[in-house]
Protein backbone atom coordinates (compact mmCIF):
# COMPACT_ATOMS: atom_id res chain seq x y z
CA UNK A 1 0.00 0.00 0.00
CA UNK A 2 1.32 3.43 -0.96
CA UNK A 3 1.68 6.22 1.58
CA UNK A 4 0.19 9.66 0.97
CA UNK A 5 3.75 11.01 0.96
CA UNK A 6 4.55 8.97 -2.15
CA UNK A 7 2.24 11.28 -4.10
CA UNK A 8 3.95 14.47 -2.95
CA UNK A 9 6.14 14.82 -6.07
CA UNK A 10 2.96 15.06 -8.17
CA UNK A 11 1.19 17.53 -5.86
CA UNK A 12 0.72 21.21 -6.74
CA UNK A 13 3.19 23.55 -5.08
CA UNK A 14 0.57 25.49 -3.08
CA UNK A 15 -0.62 22.23 -1.55
CA UNK A 16 2.93 21.26 -0.55
CA UNK A 17 3.44 24.72 0.95
CA UNK A 18 0.26 24.29 3.02
CA UNK A 19 1.50 20.91 4.26
CA UNK A 20 4.97 22.26 5.03
CA UNK A 21 3.34 25.04 7.06
CA UNK A 22 1.83 22.40 9.32
CA UNK A 23 5.30 20.96 9.92
CA UNK A 24 5.26 18.18 7.31
CA UNK A 25 8.97 17.65 6.67
CA UNK A 26 8.47 15.36 3.68
CA UNK A 27 6.36 18.02 1.95
CA UNK A 28 9.04 20.58 2.68
CA UNK A 29 11.74 18.29 1.30
CA UNK A 30 9.74 17.78 -1.90
CA UNK A 31 9.27 21.53 -2.18
CA UNK A 32 12.98 22.08 -1.68
CA UNK A 33 13.89 19.50 -4.34
CA UNK A 34 11.65 21.33 -6.78
CA UNK A 35 13.05 24.77 -6.07
CA UNK A 36 16.69 24.15 -5.22
CA UNK A 37 17.93 24.37 -8.80
CA UNK A 38 16.52 27.83 -9.44
CA UNK A 39 17.74 29.16 -6.10
CA UNK A 40 21.23 27.72 -6.59
CA UNK A 41 21.40 29.16 -10.11
CA UNK A 42 20.30 32.53 -8.75
CA UNK A 43 22.96 32.38 -6.04
CA UNK A 44 25.59 31.34 -8.57
CA UNK A 45 24.80 34.41 -10.64
CA UNK A 46 24.97 36.57 -7.51
CA UNK A 47 28.29 35.34 -6.18
CA UNK A 48 29.96 33.41 -8.99
CA UNK A 49 31.22 30.76 -6.59
CA UNK A 50 29.42 27.41 -6.80
CA UNK A 51 30.35 26.21 -3.31
CA UNK A 52 29.35 29.50 -1.73
CA UNK A 53 26.17 29.57 -3.79
CA UNK A 54 25.20 26.11 -2.52
CA UNK A 55 25.96 27.17 1.05
CA UNK A 56 23.77 30.25 0.66
CA UNK A 57 21.01 28.21 -0.97
CA UNK A 58 21.17 25.89 2.03
CA UNK A 59 20.74 28.91 4.31
CA UNK A 60 17.79 30.08 2.23
CA UNK A 61 15.96 26.76 2.59
CA UNK A 62 16.75 26.59 6.29
CA UNK A 63 15.18 30.04 6.66
CA UNK A 64 12.22 28.86 4.61
CA UNK A 65 11.64 26.02 7.09
CA UNK A 66 11.93 28.38 10.06
CA UNK A 67 9.60 31.01 8.62
CA UNK A 68 7.15 29.12 6.42
CA UNK A 69 4.41 29.43 9.05
CA UNK A 70 4.47 33.19 8.54
CA UNK A 71 3.60 32.80 4.85
CA UNK A 72 -0.14 33.40 4.69
CA UNK A 73 -0.78 32.78 1.00
CA UNK A 74 0.70 29.48 -0.24
CA UNK A 75 0.34 30.78 -3.82
CA UNK A 76 2.83 33.54 -3.06
CA UNK A 77 5.57 31.05 -2.19
CA UNK A 78 7.66 31.71 -5.28
CA UNK A 79 7.95 35.46 -4.72
CA UNK A 80 8.47 34.92 -0.99
CA UNK A 81 11.28 32.44 -1.65
CA UNK A 82 12.98 34.87 -4.02
CA UNK A 83 12.70 37.62 -1.42
CA UNK A 84 14.32 35.36 1.16
CA UNK A 85 17.11 34.49 -1.26
CA UNK A 86 17.81 38.18 -1.91
CA UNK A 87 17.74 38.88 1.83
CA UNK A 88 20.24 36.07 2.49
CA UNK A 89 22.50 37.39 -0.26
CA UNK A 90 22.35 40.98 1.01
CA UNK A 91 23.04 39.79 4.56
CA UNK A 92 25.99 37.81 3.27
CA UNK A 93 27.31 40.90 1.50
CA UNK A 94 27.25 42.85 4.73
CA UNK A 95 29.70 40.46 6.32
CA UNK A 96 33.36 41.44 6.08
CA UNK A 97 34.45 38.06 4.74
CA UNK A 98 31.95 38.23 1.96
CA UNK A 99 33.11 41.67 0.95
CA UNK A 100 36.66 40.37 0.84
CA UNK A 101 35.76 37.39 -1.34
CA UNK A 102 33.71 39.64 -3.62
CA UNK A 103 36.73 41.88 -4.01
CA UNK A 104 38.81 38.86 -4.90
CA UNK A 105 36.26 37.85 -7.51
CA UNK A 106 36.13 41.39 -8.87
CA UNK A 107 39.82 41.18 -9.58
CA UNK A 108 39.36 38.24 -11.89
CA UNK A 109 39.74 38.66 -15.62
CA UNK A 110 36.61 38.05 -17.67
CA UNK A 111 37.06 34.71 -19.39
CA UNK A 112 37.09 34.14 -23.06
CA UNK A 113 34.67 31.77 -24.64
CA UNK A 114 35.81 28.15 -24.62
CA UNK A 115 32.73 25.98 -24.99
CA UNK A 116 28.98 26.29 -24.56
CA UNK A 117 29.27 24.47 -21.21
CA UNK A 118 31.35 27.30 -19.81
CA UNK A 119 28.75 29.99 -20.53
CA UNK A 120 27.67 29.90 -16.89
CA UNK A 121 31.22 30.27 -15.62
CA UNK A 122 32.02 33.08 -18.03
CA UNK A 123 28.80 34.84 -17.21
CA UNK A 124 29.55 34.54 -13.50
CA UNK A 125 33.04 35.94 -14.00
CA UNK A 126 31.71 38.81 -16.04
CA UNK A 127 29.05 39.49 -13.42
CA UNK A 128 31.73 39.48 -10.73
CA UNK A 129 33.39 42.46 -12.39
CA UNK A 130 30.26 44.56 -11.81
CA UNK A 131 29.57 46.47 -8.59
CA UNK A 132 27.45 44.45 -6.15
CA UNK A 133 24.22 46.40 -6.39
CA UNK A 134 24.45 46.60 -10.17
CA UNK A 135 25.01 42.84 -10.31
CA UNK A 136 22.05 42.21 -7.99
CA UNK A 137 19.70 44.30 -10.13
CA UNK A 138 20.96 42.79 -13.35
CA UNK A 139 20.55 39.21 -12.11
CA UNK A 140 17.06 39.90 -10.80
CA UNK A 141 16.14 41.39 -14.15
CA UNK A 142 17.65 38.79 -16.50
CA UNK A 143 17.71 35.68 -14.37
CA UNK A 144 14.42 36.12 -12.53
CA UNK A 145 12.58 38.14 -15.17
CA UNK A 146 11.49 40.81 -12.69
CA UNK A 147 10.38 44.23 -13.89
CA UNK A 148 12.34 47.29 -12.82
CA UNK A 149 9.64 48.35 -10.37
CA UNK A 150 9.54 44.85 -8.86
CA UNK A 151 13.32 44.98 -8.39
CA UNK A 152 13.02 48.44 -6.88
CA UNK A 153 10.43 47.18 -4.40
CA UNK A 154 12.35 43.99 -3.60
CA UNK A 155 15.71 45.62 -2.97
CA UNK A 156 14.49 48.97 -1.64
CA UNK A 157 16.45 50.87 -4.30
CA UNK A 158 14.93 53.90 -6.09
CA UNK A 159 13.45 53.00 -9.48
CA UNK A 160 15.71 55.43 -11.34
CA UNK A 161 18.80 53.81 -9.81
CA UNK A 162 17.56 50.35 -10.79
CA UNK A 163 16.99 51.49 -14.35
CA UNK A 164 20.43 53.05 -14.67
CA UNK A 165 22.08 50.04 -13.03
CA UNK A 166 20.45 47.68 -15.48
CA UNK A 167 21.28 49.84 -18.48
CA UNK A 168 24.91 50.40 -17.46
CA UNK A 169 25.35 46.86 -16.22
CA UNK A 170 23.97 45.41 -19.43
CA UNK A 171 26.42 47.47 -21.46
CA UNK A 172 29.35 46.44 -19.28
CA UNK A 173 28.29 42.82 -19.36
CA UNK A 174 27.91 42.97 -23.10
CA UNK A 175 31.42 44.37 -23.30
CA UNK A 176 32.84 41.67 -21.04
CA UNK A 177 31.03 38.93 -22.92
CA UNK A 178 31.62 40.36 -26.37
CA UNK A 179 32.79 36.96 -27.62
CA UNK A 180 29.33 35.54 -26.96
CA UNK A 181 27.27 38.54 -27.94
CA UNK A 182 28.89 38.97 -31.33
CA UNK A 183 28.58 35.29 -32.19
CA UNK A 184 25.44 34.63 -34.25
CA UNK A 185 25.22 31.04 -32.94
CA UNK A 186 24.67 32.07 -29.34
CA UNK A 187 22.74 35.20 -30.12
CA UNK A 188 18.94 35.27 -29.91
CA UNK B 1 6.86 47.67 -18.85
CA UNK B 2 7.41 48.84 -22.37
CA UNK B 3 10.29 51.30 -21.83
CA UNK B 4 12.47 48.96 -19.76
CA UNK B 5 15.98 48.38 -21.00
CA UNK B 6 16.40 44.73 -21.88
CA UNK B 7 19.21 43.20 -23.91
CA UNK B 8 17.97 40.05 -25.67
CA UNK B 9 21.52 38.70 -26.13
CA UNK B 10 22.31 38.93 -22.44
CA UNK B 11 18.92 37.40 -21.70
CA UNK B 12 19.88 34.52 -23.97
CA UNK B 13 23.20 34.07 -22.12
CA UNK B 14 21.41 33.91 -18.79
CA UNK B 15 19.07 31.29 -20.23
CA UNK B 16 22.02 29.23 -21.47
CA UNK B 17 23.81 29.53 -18.15
CA UNK B 18 20.83 28.09 -16.27
CA UNK B 19 21.49 24.45 -15.44
CA UNK B 20 19.18 21.93 -13.81
CA UNK B 21 21.10 20.80 -10.73
CA UNK B 22 20.76 17.61 -8.71
CA UNK B 23 19.41 18.54 -5.32
CA UNK B 24 19.61 15.36 -3.25
CA UNK B 25 22.82 16.32 -1.44
CA UNK B 26 21.60 19.83 -0.66
CA UNK B 27 18.23 18.52 0.55
CA UNK B 28 19.96 16.00 2.81
CA UNK B 29 22.17 18.72 4.30
CA UNK B 30 19.21 21.01 4.97
CA UNK B 31 17.11 18.21 6.47
CA UNK B 32 20.03 17.19 8.72
CA UNK B 33 20.35 20.79 9.87
CA UNK B 34 16.63 20.90 10.62
CA UNK B 35 16.85 17.64 12.60
CA UNK B 36 19.85 18.96 14.53
CA UNK B 37 17.97 22.14 15.34
CA UNK B 38 15.01 20.14 16.65
CA UNK B 39 17.36 18.06 18.78
CA UNK B 40 19.08 21.19 20.05
CA UNK B 41 15.75 22.79 20.97
CA UNK B 42 14.64 19.61 22.76
CA UNK B 43 17.91 19.26 24.65
CA UNK B 44 17.90 22.94 25.52
CA UNK B 45 14.32 22.74 26.76
CA UNK B 46 15.10 19.72 28.92
CA UNK B 47 18.22 21.34 30.33
CA UNK B 48 16.30 24.54 31.10
CA UNK B 49 13.50 22.58 32.80
CA UNK B 50 16.03 20.65 34.88
CA UNK B 51 17.83 23.84 35.83
CA UNK B 52 14.53 25.44 36.82
CA UNK B 53 13.64 22.43 38.94
CA UNK B 54 17.01 22.42 40.72
CA UNK B 55 16.80 26.17 41.21
CA UNK B 56 13.29 25.92 42.64
CA UNK B 57 14.41 23.14 44.97
CA UNK B 58 17.37 25.20 46.17
CA UNK B 59 15.15 28.20 46.83
CA UNK B 60 11.97 26.57 48.17
CA UNK B 61 13.10 23.00 48.94
CA UNK B 62 14.09 23.45 52.59
CA UNK B 63 11.06 25.61 53.39
CA UNK B 64 8.75 23.07 51.73
CA UNK B 65 10.34 20.21 53.66
CA UNK B 66 10.02 22.06 56.97
CA UNK B 67 6.40 22.91 56.23
CA UNK B 68 5.65 19.22 55.48
CA UNK B 69 7.27 18.14 58.77
CA UNK B 70 5.28 20.78 60.66
CA UNK B 71 1.98 19.63 59.16
CA UNK B 72 2.81 15.96 59.88
CA UNK B 73 3.63 16.78 63.49
CA UNK B 74 0.45 18.85 63.88
CA UNK B 75 -1.71 16.08 62.48
CA UNK B 76 -0.10 13.47 64.74
CA UNK B 77 -0.70 15.50 67.92
CA UNK B 78 -2.73 13.39 70.47
CA UNK B 79 -6.19 14.75 71.27
CA UNK B 80 -6.28 13.41 74.88
CA UNK B 81 -3.37 12.70 77.19
CA UNK B 82 -3.71 8.97 77.94
CA UNK B 83 -0.27 8.58 79.52
CA UNK B 84 2.23 5.84 78.56
CA UNK B 85 0.16 2.71 79.26
CA UNK B 86 -1.20 -0.02 76.95
CA UNK B 87 -4.48 1.92 76.47
CA UNK B 88 -2.56 4.89 75.08
CA UNK B 89 -0.74 2.60 72.62
CA UNK B 90 -3.99 0.90 71.58
CA UNK B 91 -5.82 4.16 70.94
CA UNK B 92 -2.82 5.93 69.39
CA UNK B 93 -4.08 5.70 65.76
CA UNK B 94 -7.49 7.12 66.72
CA UNK B 95 -6.29 9.69 69.24
CA UNK B 96 -4.87 12.28 66.81
CA UNK B 97 -5.87 15.55 65.16
CA UNK B 98 -5.81 13.77 61.78
CA UNK B 99 -8.41 11.26 62.99
CA UNK B 100 -10.59 14.11 64.19
CA UNK B 101 -10.32 15.79 60.78
CA UNK B 102 -11.20 12.57 58.95
CA UNK B 103 -14.18 11.91 61.21
CA UNK B 104 -15.39 15.52 60.76
CA UNK B 105 -15.06 15.24 56.99
CA UNK B 106 -16.94 11.94 56.87
CA UNK B 107 -19.69 13.32 59.13
CA UNK B 108 -20.11 16.36 56.92
CA UNK B 109 -20.44 14.15 53.86
CA UNK B 110 -23.05 11.99 55.51
CA UNK B 111 -24.93 15.08 56.67
CA UNK B 112 -24.81 16.55 53.18
CA UNK B 113 -26.09 13.27 51.71
CA UNK B 114 -28.94 13.17 54.20
CA UNK B 115 -29.99 16.75 53.44
CA UNK B 116 -29.55 16.86 49.66
CA UNK B 117 -29.76 13.18 48.72
CA UNK B 118 -26.38 13.13 46.98
CA UNK B 119 -22.73 13.27 47.92
CA UNK B 120 -20.88 16.58 47.33
CA UNK B 121 -19.00 16.63 44.03
CA UNK B 122 -21.17 13.88 42.50
CA UNK B 123 -24.20 14.36 40.25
Amino acid sequence: MQKAQDYYPECPEAFLVSLARTGDRKAFETLMLRRQSSIRNLMRRFCGDHALADDLAQQVFFKVWLNIRTLRKPGAFSAWLRRLAVTVWLKHLRKKDALRSAAELSGMEPARRESSASVGMDLDRALATLPETERLHLVLSYNEGLTHSEISELTGTPLGTVKSHIRNGSLRLRNALSAYCEDPETGP
Amino acid sequence: MTNEFHDPEIQSLFRQAHRELEGEALATRVMTRIRNLKLLVLTGGLAAALLLLVGAWLIFGVALFEFTVLISEALATPLFDLGQGWLALLLLPANTVATLLVITFKALRIFHKTVTGSLPGRP
